[in-house]
Parts: C-alpha cells; sequence; structure tokens
C-alpha cells in the first residue's frame, strides 16, 4: 500500500513509491567523472559515505566506482540518456533501477530503530543529516540516512520489502523502547 | 524446639521494601519475600536452605554465593511451556506470583533415588565413564549411553515455542565500564566529566558492588551514600548511559564486547520482551568486574549451611538474612574477619574464627578481638556434625595435621573464606594472559599480556582493568587503582577532566594463606568427600587421580574431571583446582597455566542470541511482484534457496497436491500455462571487456553471441564442477544479460565480483545484479503465441523472434523484453518489464488467456516437464561433485577457447575418465512404479565394505502426466552405453527395475519448442 504511514510505536513506517532510481558506476574518485556526473544530475557530488541533494534530486555515493541517483520518476529516462552522454569519454555504465530496491521513510525514534539493526555507528557524532551508509538491518542489505533529527529513509531489496516493513513494525513496538538515543516517546 | 538454620531479622535489609510482601512458589508451596529480595535470599529468609541436588551424586546443596558465581542454586522459573532451567536463584529477582523449582532429582527434593549415585561414589571416580561400559560392545547404544543420558543434565527444556520476545542493539561507544562497583563508577565518572560517551553497565539490580556491604566510610560519609551520590551524579549526564541487570558476557576479536541485559527476565505467556543483547564496538574497555570469593575444601563442605563469608555478609545486610544464630567463620586470610564483625554487630553469634595461618595481625582480626570473639590460629575444619537433616556443627583440627578433631563446635551455619581471585574473565576472553600473584595468593591480569584486539591497536591500548578486577583487593587500593585507570583512558582518548580522589581508612591487611586445604594433610578418605568443584561434582580426589593417571597438565585435568566446566566456568573452583594440582605435583604456583576462560561469562538464552530473528522474522522470505496474488490463487508455498518463495503448485478446492501438479504440467502441453520466473537471477555484465570476462566464466563462448540473441551456458568452479546455468542474453555491443539459477542470483554475482575484483582487476566492466528489478513471466504452451498477438505485441512470429533469441516489444502497455527461451520443451514466451508492472501485465495475460483456459503451473509443473526434455536442473542433477560432461553437455563446453573457470581441472584423469556415472533417462519397467529420487542402482557383487556394488543414483523422478507413466533421470556409470539395459534400483519398499533409455522423453525432435 503506497504512502500509508503504519503506527509501530516508537516510529512511523512509510513506504515511498514513485521515486525513480539511476544506477551510475564510474570512475567516480577521478575528478572529471565525479564532476560530469555532478553537472549532468545537478547536483553536489557526494563525498564517500554520503548522500547530497536537495528532497527531490539526490545522488548517493555508494561505493568506490558507484552511486545512486534518486528523482522523480518521470525524470529518470531523461537522466539516463544525460549521464550516458556526460560519461561517454569514461568507462561507465548507467541503468534505469527505479524497480531494483524499496524506498521506506521512518519518523520517530529512528537512531534507536536503526541501531536495532545495523552494526554501523548511527550515533550523532558519527551519522548525521547528509551522511549515508550503506550497511544492514537485521538480515537484510540496506542503505539508509537521516533526513531529519528524527527521520530516515531506508533502501532495501525490493523483494525483501514486506519483511523490512514488517521488521520496522516489531522493533519499534512501544514495549521495546531503549530509549537510547531518543527521549521516551509519548505513545 | 529446633532453632531454625535462617531467618529474617527484624531490621535492616539495604535492598528489601518491608512494606511491599511478594507471594511466590517454590516447589509448589507458598512463600512469601519482600520487594527486591532475590529468590535466594527469600528463600534463606524463610530457611530454605535445601535447593538442589548436585550434578552427579545427587547430593543435597544449599546457596554458597550471593550472585553471579553460585554455584549450587540452580532453579527452573516459571512452569510448563514458560519454563526456563538451570537460572541461578541469587540471579533472580522475585515477583508476585512467581513459580520456581528445584532440579535434578525424583521424586522430591527431599527425597531423592539419584542419591543413591552418592552410596557407589567410590565406584564413579573423574573419568569412570571412559574406563566402564566397555563390554559388551553394542550395550552402550542400547543400555548404557540411554540409561546415563537419562540421569545426566540438569533441568527439563519447555516443550513448546519461548514466546519471548528478544532483540539486538548496536552500539559504538568513546568507554564502556564493565562493573558498577566503586572502582567502574569512579572511571565512569571521570569519563563522564570529560565529555566522553560513556557506558556502564552491572549484572545486579544495585550499584556499588560490594563497597556498601563491606566498608564503613568514604571520604567521611557512609560507603553506600558515597555510592549513591556518585551513581545520582553519573545519571545528571547526558553523555552516560547506565545499564544495570546488564552482563557482559564476552569479549572478541577487533574490540567486540557482547552483553546481555535483562530486561522483563522472567518467562511470561509471550509478547514481552525478555532480553536485549547490547553488541559494543567500545573505542575503550573498562573491566572492573570486582573479584570472587574462594571456598575452602575439607570433609564434607558441600553440606546445606556452608557458605562463602561474602554471602553471608550480603544476605545480612542487603537481605537482613540471618544465616542462624551461631555461626563458625573459617579463613585462610583477613578478609572473611569481615563476616565475623558484621555478624557480631548484628547481634548474632560467632563461637569462633578458625584462621588457617598461625598469626594475623591485621586490622580485621585487631577489631574482631576487640568484639571479644574467639580467634583460633592454625585451626582447620577437619569435618560436619551432620544433625537431623541439617547442619549442628563442626569438627575442628589442626591445620597442620591430618585430620583429628581436636574439638567440636555447635553451629547453625559456618562462613569459609578461602580468598579472592580478580574476576578476570573477560580479561582472558581475548587471549589476555593471568598471572600468579603471591602476595595476593591469586591469579591476575597480566598487564604485560593484554587481550588480543585487533581493531587497530594493542589489546593494552584498548582494555584497561580497575580495582579488585586488577588484583587490588583493598578499599584504598581500589580507588587509587581507578583513579589511574580514569587517566589512563582519558589521556588514551585525549580529553581531560578531574577524577575523583576520596579519603579512606588505609586497612592494614595481613598477606593471605594460598592453602585452600582444610587440613594442609587432609587424607584419602576425606579428600573423596571434601569437593572443589561443586556445579560439576569434582573432588580433591577426582584432581589426586588426574594426576595419578597422567592427566598432569591443568588442561588435561580440567578435561579429564569436568572441573570448571559447565555454566559455572570455575569461579568458584578454578583456583582452588589449580591450587590442588600444584601442590600434588610440588610445584609452584607460578609454574602452573590456568585453564582459559571462555565466553560466556554467564549463561546466555538461545533467545537471546537468536535475536528478534525468529518466528516470522527467522530468515527474510523473498516475494516476486507477483507473490500475493500466488498466495490468494491457492499457492501451495515452497521455500526455495536465495530467501525466494515460490508456489510449488496452485491447489483449487479439495485438491491434492500430485493432482494440481498433473493438472498444470498437462495445461502447458495441450494448451497454455502462466510461470511467474522472477527469481531468476539476472546479472548484468556490461564494459568493453565483457565478452573476454564471460567467456572465462562460462565453459562455452559467449563472446560471439550476436546481439539479440540467447545462448545457453554452463559455469564450473576452479574444480571443474558445474555450479549455475542459465541462458544469456546479448543486449548490446558492450553488454549481456546472464540469467542464473533462483539460488544463484546472489552467489553467482560475488562469484563474477571475486574474479573480476581480485584477479582479472584489469578488465574493463561492470556486473550488476538486477534480480529484483524485473518480473519475469513465462507464458508457455501451444496457444501462448495467440495469446501474447491478442495483447498487441508485434512480430511474435518465430521467423521475426525464433527460438534462442529475444526483442523489445510493447505488450499493450508495457515495454518488454521477451525472451524466446525454453524450460518446458514447449513454444515459450519469457517476459520481462519492471518489476512494479509485473502484476499487471500477469493479470492481463490471465485475462487474455481466459478462452485458452490459461492456469497458473508452479515449480513442480516446470520440473515434470524440463524432465520430459531431460533437462538437468542444477542441484537435482548435480551436487558439487558432476562436470558437464557427465550431462550430456559436452557441446556446452568449448573446445577451442584456451582457458575458462574449471578448464585445467576437467583435463585430469579422474573427470575425464570415461567410467563416470553419466545421465540418462530411466524408464521403471513397470509403468507407474514409484522410483524414488536417490535410489541407487545395484551393481554385481560388492565393495570392501561389504556393501552392494553401486553404479548409479536417481536424481528426479516424476509422474509423467502427458506421458502417463514414472520418468526418472539418473547419472548412471557408463550410461549412455547402456541404454536398453535393465537395473535394479534399491529402495525401501524394495528393489525396482529400470530401463535406461535417452533422457529426452518427450518430443526428441523438437517440433513443440521451435512452433
Amino acid at each position: 500500500m503506497p504512502n500509508q504511514d503504519l503506527i509501530g510505536g516508537g516510529c512511523s513506517v512509510r513506504r515511498l513509491t514513485g521515486r525513480g532510481m539511476v544506477m551510475i558506476r564510474a570512475p567516480i574518485n577521478k575528478k572529471a567523472v565525479a564532476e560530469a556526473i555532478s553537472r549532468s544530475f545537478k547536483v553536489k557530488f557526494p563525498s564517500r559515505g554520503q548522500i547530497a541533494g536537495h528532497a527531490n534530486r539526490e545522488l548517493a555515493w555508494m561505493s568506490i566506482d558507484e552511486c545512486l541517483g534518486l528523482l522523480p520518476i518521470d525524470a529518470v529516462s531523461d537522466c539516463v540518456a544525460e549521464l550516458r552522454g556526460a560519461l561517454v569519454d569514461h568507462h561507465h555504465w548507467v541503468a534505469d533501477v527505479s524497480a531494483l530496491r524499496a524506498e521506506f521513510e521512518i519518523s520517530g525514534q529512528v537512531r534507536d530503530i536503526l541501531a536495532k539493526g545495523t552494526p554501523t555507528d548511527v550515533s550523532p557524532k558519527n551519522f548525521t543529516i547528509g551522511d549515508f551508509r550503506r550497511s544492514r538491518i537485521g538480515q537484510l542489505a540496506a542503505a539508509f540516512w537521516m533526513t531529519a533529527e528524527t527521520s530516515a529513509r531506508i533502501l532495501c531489496r525490493r523483494s525483501e520489502s514486506t519483511f523490512l516493513q514488517d521488521w520496522l513494525l516489531a522493533v519499534s513496538s512501544s514495549d521495546r523502547a531503549v530509549n537510547f538515543y531518543h527521549p521516551p516517546s509519548e505513545h | 524446639m529446633e532453632t531454625k538454620m535462617s531467618t529474617r531479622l527484624v531490621e535492616g535489609g539495604r535492598f528489601i521494601d518491608r512494606r511491599q510482601t511478594v507471594s511466590f512458589q517454590f516447589n509448589g508451596k507458598q512463600v512469601s519475600g519482600f520487594a527486591g529480595d532475590s529468590l535466594a535470599s527469600a528463600l534463606l529468609a524463610d530457611d530454605r536452605y535445601l535447593i538442589g541436588r548436585s550434578f552427579k551424586y545427587h547430593r543435597k546443596r544449599g546457596l554458597v554465593a550471593s550472585g553471579s558465581d553460585e554455584p549450587n542454586g540452580l532453579v527452573t522459573i516459571g512452569e510448563g511451556n514458560f519454563a526456563e532451567p538451570n537460572r541461578q536463584a541469587t540471579m533472580v529477582e522475585i515477583h508476585e506470583g512467581m513459580k520456581a523449582s528445584s532440579q535434578n532429582h525424583f521424586p522430591s527434593l527431599e527425597w531423592d533415588i539419584g542419591a543413591m549415585a552418592d552410596m557407589i561414589a567410590q565406584f564413579l571416580p573423574a573419568g569412570f565413564y571412559y574406563k566402564t561400559f566397555m563390554r559388551p560392545r553394542r550395550a552402550w547404544e542400547y543400555l548404557f549411553e540411554p540409561v546415563l543420558r537419562h540421569a545426566a543434565g540438569l533441568g527439563k527444556l519447555p516443550r513448546q515455542r519461548d514466546q519471548s520476545e528478544y532483540e539486538h542493539f548496536y552500539l559504538h561507544i568513546d568507554l564502556l565500564v564493565v562493573g558498577g562497583g566503586i572502582a567502574g563508577l569512579t572511571v565512569a565518572n571521570a569519563a563522564a566529566r570529560a565529555g566522553l560517551n560513556v557506558l556502564i553497565m552491572e549484572q545486579m539490580p544495585h550499584w556499588g558492588g560490594r563497597t556498601p556491604v563491606d566498608h564503613d566510610q568514604i571520604d567521611g560519609i557512609s560507603a553506600a551514600d558515597w555510592c549513591t551520590n556518585l551513581v545520582d551524579e553519573l545519571a545528571t549526564h547526558d553523555n552516560v548511559n547506565m545499564l544495570n541487570r546488564t552482563t557482559a558476557f564476552g569479549v572478541y576479536d577487533h574490540g567486540y564486547v557482547l552483553a546481555v541485559e535483562r530486561v522483563n527476565d522472567h518467562p511470561q505467556s509471550g509478547g514481552v520482551l525478555r532480553q536485549r543483547i547490547w553488541r559494543l564496538r567500545p573505542a575503550r574497555m573498562v573491566i572492573a568486574t570486582g573479584a570472587i570469593e574462594r571456598p575452602l575444601c575439607f570433609r564434607d563442605n558441600d553440606e546445606p549451611g556452608i557458605m562463602l563469608a561474602s554471602a553471608i555478609r550480603d544476605y545480612l545486610k542487603n537481605f537482613a538474612v540471618s544465616p542462624g544464630d551461631r555461626t563458625v567463620v573459617a579463613v585462610n586470610n583477613d578478609d572473611g574477619y569481615r563476616t565475623a564483625i558484621a555478624l557480631a554487630e548484628a547481634g548474632l553469634e560467632v563461637p569462633a574464627v578458625l584462621d588457617s595461618r598461625m598469626e594475623s595481625d591485621g586490622d580485621l582480626p585487631e577489631r574482631v578481638r576487640a568484639l571479644r570473639i574467639n580467634i583460633e590460629h592454625g585451626r582447620a575444619l577437619s569435618g560436619i556434625i551432620k544433625g537431623k537433616g541439617r547442619l549442628k556443627g563442626v569438627k575442628v583440627g589442626s591445620q597442620a595435621g591430618e585430620g583429628a578433631t581436636l574439638k567440636e563446635i555447635d553451629c547453625e551455619s559456618v562462613a569459609v573464606s578461602g580468598g579472592w581471585s580478580p574476576a578476570a574473565h573477560l580479561w582472558s576472553h581475548c587471549s589476555g594472559k593471568l598471572i600468579w600473584d603471591e602476595a595476593l595468593a591469586a591469579f591476575r591480569p597480566d598487564p604485560k599480556h593484554p587481550p588480543v584486539n585487533g581493531a587497530g591497536m594493542s589489546g593494552a591500548e584498548w582494555v584497561e582493568t580497575a580495582g579488585a578486577a586488577a588484583g587490588n583487593l583493598t578499599l584504598d587500593q581500589t580507588l587509587r587503582d581507578a583513579k589511574r585507570c580514569a587517566q589512563t583512558i582519558l589521556q588514551g582518548l585525549g580529553v581531560s577532566g578531574r577524577v575523583l580522589q576520596p579519603k579512606v581508612n588505609k586497612e592494614k591487611i595481613a598477606p593471605p594463606s594460598s592453602n585452600c586445604l582444610s587440613p594442609s594433610g587432609i587424607k584419602k578418605e576425606a579428600r573423596a568427600k571434601a569437593w572443589v568443584d561443586f556445579q560439576n561434582d569434582v573432588k580433591v580426589s577426582d584432581l589426586d587421580l588426574a594426576n595419578q593417571e597422567g592427566y598432569t597438565s591443568s588442561e588435561h585435568a580440567k578435561r579429564y574431571t569436568t572441573l570448571g566446566m559447565a555454566t559455572d566456568q570455575g569461579k568458584l573452583s578454578n583456583v582452588n583446582g589449580l591450587l590442588i594440582l600444584a601442590k600434588t605435583r610440588g610445584l609452584e604456583m607460578k609454574d602452573i597455566s590456568p585453564t582459559t576462560f571462555r565466553p560466556p561469562y554467564t549463561p546466555v538464552t538461545l533467545g537471546a542470541i537468536a535475536g528478534d530473528a525468529r518466528g516470522p522474522f527467522f530468515k527474510p522470505c523473498r516475494k516476486t511482484p507477483m507473490d500475493d496474488w500466488h498466495d490468494k490463487n491457492g499457492a501451495y508455498w515452497e521455500p526455495v534457496s536465495a530467501g525466494w518463495r515460490r508456489p510449488f503448485c496452485y491447489l483449487k478446492e479439495n485438491e491434492k497436491i500430485a493432482d494440481a501438479v498433473n493438472r498444470e504440467a498437462l495445461r502447458v502441453r495441450q494448451s497454455v500455462g502462466i510461470f511467474d520466473a522472477s527469481s531468476l537471477g539476472k546479472l548484468v555484465v556490461s564494459g568493453p571487456d565483457s565478452g573476454r570476462f564471460l567467456d572465462m566464466i562460462y565453459t562455452n563462448v559467449m563472446s560471439n553471441l550476436p546481439i539479440n540473441h540467447c545462448r545457453y551456458g554452463l559455469m564450473c568452479n576452479e574444480n571443474g564442477f558445474l555450479i549455475d546455468d542459465g541462458v544469456v542474453a546479448r543486449l548490446d555491443e558492450m553488454s549481456f544479460l546472464c540469467h542464473t539459477t533462483t539460488g544463484g542470483s546472489d552467489h553467482i554475482h560475488a562469484w563474477l565480483e571475486d574474479w573480476l575484483q581480485c584477479e582479472w582487476w584489469n578488465l574493463k566492466l561492470y556486473t550488476a545484479n538486477l534480480t529484483d528489478q524485473f518480473a519475469q513471466i513465462v507464458v508457455a504452451g501451444p496457444d501462448a503465441r495467440q495469446i501474447i498477438e491478442k495483447l498487441g505485441a508485434a512480430d511474435m512470429d518465430p521467423e521475426s523472434l525464433p527460438f534462442m533469441t529475444w526483442g523489445e516489444r510493447q505488450i499493450g502497455a508495457f515495454n518488454t523484453r521477451v525472451f524466446r527461451v525454453s524450460f518446458s520443451g514447449e513454444s515459450s514466451f519469457e517476459i520481462a518489464l519492471p518489476a512494479n508492472q509485473g502484476l499487471d501485465l500477469w493479470n492481463e495475460i490471465l485475462d487474455a488467456g481466459e478462452e485458452f483456459e490459461i492456469e497458473p503451473y508452479g515449480t513442480e509443473a516446470l520440473h515434470v516437464l524440463r524432465a520430459e526434455k531431460g533437462y538437468m536442473m542444477v542441484g537435482e542433477e548435480t551436487d558439487g561433485t558432476v562436470i558437464p560432461q557427465d550431462l550430456g553437455l559436452d557441446w556446452a563446453v568449448s573446445k577451442k577457447k584456451t582457458d575458462f573457470l574449471g578448464k585445467r581441472a576437467q583435463e585430469r584423469s579422474f573427470l575425464k575418465s570415461q567410467a563416470r556415472w553419466k545421465l540418462v533417462g530411466l524408464e521403471t519397467v513397470e509403468a507407474n512404479a514409484e522410483l524414488p529420487i536417490g535410489s541407487l542402482a545395484l551393481g554385481i557383487g560388492s565393495d570392501e565394505h561389504g556393501f552392494s556394488k553401486s553404479i548409479g543414483r536417481v536424481t528426479s523422478s516424476y509422474h509423467s502426466p502427458i506421458l502417463n507413466r514414472t520418468i526418472a533421470l539418473g547419472l548412471v556409470e557408463r550410461g549412455p552405453e547402456r541404454v536398453g539395459e535393465v537395473l535394479q534400483f534399491s529402495t525401501k519398499e524394495g528393489n525396482v527395475a529400470a530401463k535406461i533409455v535417452s533422457p529426452v522423453f518427450y518430443d526428441p525432435e523438437g517440433t513443440q519448442l521451435n512452433a
């Protein structure tokens, strides 16, 4: 069910649909490549472990030779063509992967919720707005980033999205609150 | 009237709230205690000193300790399906309605038939099971082992699923402090003031550790108040988190620490979060876990009523429990004198302090003398006097002697202290070494040999010990050491801050004795009744026997006797055992290497380890875009590899599985079926070198595949064995789409990346796993094309889109790729489109196919169809030892290519052998005979073990509805040469005869396929 808030005690979970995604494989550590992508995508190129851009158009650093563009679904095919053009002088591979992953927005005690699943450091010292992590949540491969102090977005494989949704709701139930990074919620 | 042994005093008790009575059951009897009581304190307050039966000899056992070192007080909490065995009564907090019961006895705790083992104890020494039950040989399996298995083990497991919930929490933190005593609190406080992020944990419900019980004043106020102030201050820091009821139970490589928090720790009827495991990556760790007191080894030292001196103080001061009116205190050190002082101050009688040393001039003995308590030096306990079911007194001998009784003293309880051992378990978990400190009479962490860390720094930088855990056993030393530790930590993390240096009285403490045997010359008979390890029922005589039989090293003696094993991990017994071994062998303690402490420090439930990975979250279930449709349309689910679930078949009302499979397979052959192939792996390989790369990965040539064409390919590992297969489609000049098996989607992608990144890193190409991006729908059968065309797809005829090609096609509103491949042997269209549109197209095809009676088919019908065509299946015909040539796939193994993965291995004589088992079809002589998968083909004669020779096996076996007979595929020695031969296959139901035939049972010319 698209864009419906599901309440799980310490947080609410919303499955986002309608965002397009573009996989960009290229030697992004080369300045010229990063600049070409940035110009074409019209967003500042993210540094390692970061996500750059604004709500509608974001560029996430995935690995030393991969980044992910997030943008409105209608803009994807133009974007893919533009990127291919911009990278024509470089070894690259660009593809529309809008259906590959599912995107969730969680809000509430998000650091606590993430800490129940991911071995990465989600403390405010090491994980703030702009940081982007590719890790796992529980048994699932996942990427996540903060959009505000009490909200975060998560990407997982499409085929595992119901599992992640159910898991997020289960671990955020109010009788499981850790209240570690957040004050007790009002539930 | 007989006096009670233990009872509740009318005043005192730091932890109990007398206004709140709590009722619970022990062995079915109603008992009441106060809020704040542990199960142990509540039972003692109710004069229930007998708490269990021992593991091996079923001797009556009472509580010995007051904390997580308790070896005897293992109880079951809860009942029926919500019972948890082997909980330490000392660590269980009572709650209203709790049900607790003792273990290891039949029919009752008081009368236990197993206690007969104690009468024949002389026949059951350490290692008896290595020497007995040898003959007759078969009796081990049918008689001895079942009886022993029944007798062994503690507690009973509930039969039903644990209803509680568990979870994990990951945390990266500046400083982890393990232990909430004064050392830990001091370090945490300093770090907190310096602005570090601190997590401090304490296994007990209360902070402060032993200090409030053992010491009077710190900084001019009561030690208890001083601790409270410190805890209150810590709680005000935002950068500090305090977890009580939390045990750090293991330290692992790379600075990884695990701890379990008892959130709501009693089994309940369900849905409650019971425990949480903290998975910690602290930048620094402080072990401030205190020390553990040791008992003394004398005859009948396991009698209920004999407790550690520190435990008696704890019960007295924390819970206002008197151990009995008269308590004899037996020590080999000064610290035990504290118990005499505590008892006297509570108005209880201490008939004597028996000190094994010849003198004691410390401050504590002086205080005892001032209380006019009788101190006897050079004295030892030589035995006990048993009353009617309870301790009546002790026998006193001289420590230097062999056990002659000089006098008897009446008493209700005995407090023993054999010295203190730093709780160095966590230090040892990751290879930190211990050294013997003669002045302490204990092993303590050796700062020169710290744990191995591996997280970019030495263990010496990463971990520090503080206080008693480091071997600082006086208040003054502990606080000074805590200050040193805090300063080291702050310095190491590059911060500065003030560290508390409270004023305390310096106690003069005389050196302890390291002799735990009482008396020193304890004789053979008494050694056989003097316990070293209460939990594992190991006696002094068992250690003697180990030594006598040559198990002289501490590690060997541990395994031979079971000393220091099981849930207890030698908390009380380890050092005493080593002291006795050293003495027997005439060695110095510095020459004895202690055995290794292993995680967990205290037992951890399997539920906590599993965390939330239970029930619906046991394993992620991957779902295709059409999953929901399948579920609503009768899917009989099959869990398949890589986490996917797929419909085995679709059941109609009252339909049997076999009937559904037959119906679905026939429908594909006779009209049309629709199949969800979305779980097939879809890996894109793209770049100028992608052809070269795939020529190495696949056994056949891929680089010359024309654009818009498909080719079936095989992948082998370096050993030549087949690991995956699938259709490769050339997308453009630079790009290939490689289909893998469902199970291969992840690991074949990893396989490609492994070769690309580690071996052929100079090749220019990218791989991407796009499995989830696409829904893949197969429409197969004679009517398949008509349906697709009905939906408006153009150029679907065999000329425009021949078999083994693909093309981009608009089907209705959908942009798709249509692959003309077939795994059924029928005219088949495999349609790929973005996953989010998959269900819509699926529904449109079903609507369009209604007039053709289209039906979905599941994986089993798919298997029947492919077996009818003799198509092998990875995982059915292959098992990791099968090469393509075994399966008649020589045509797909290039002879021209100079190299590919597996080529060289396939040159080996064994793989080239003509005698290998090769793929054949098997037709049962009786048309519908069952020929189960795995059945072996019988050869002539027998092998070197006397078993019948086998010359083949059945790899796939189905009922073919179109042929109306059993068809099977199998691997048979020189199989293809033997077509026409009838072999006997061994099955559970007897031998089944089957004829070797071609593996292609149906449409060998492929007319259907190419249509």
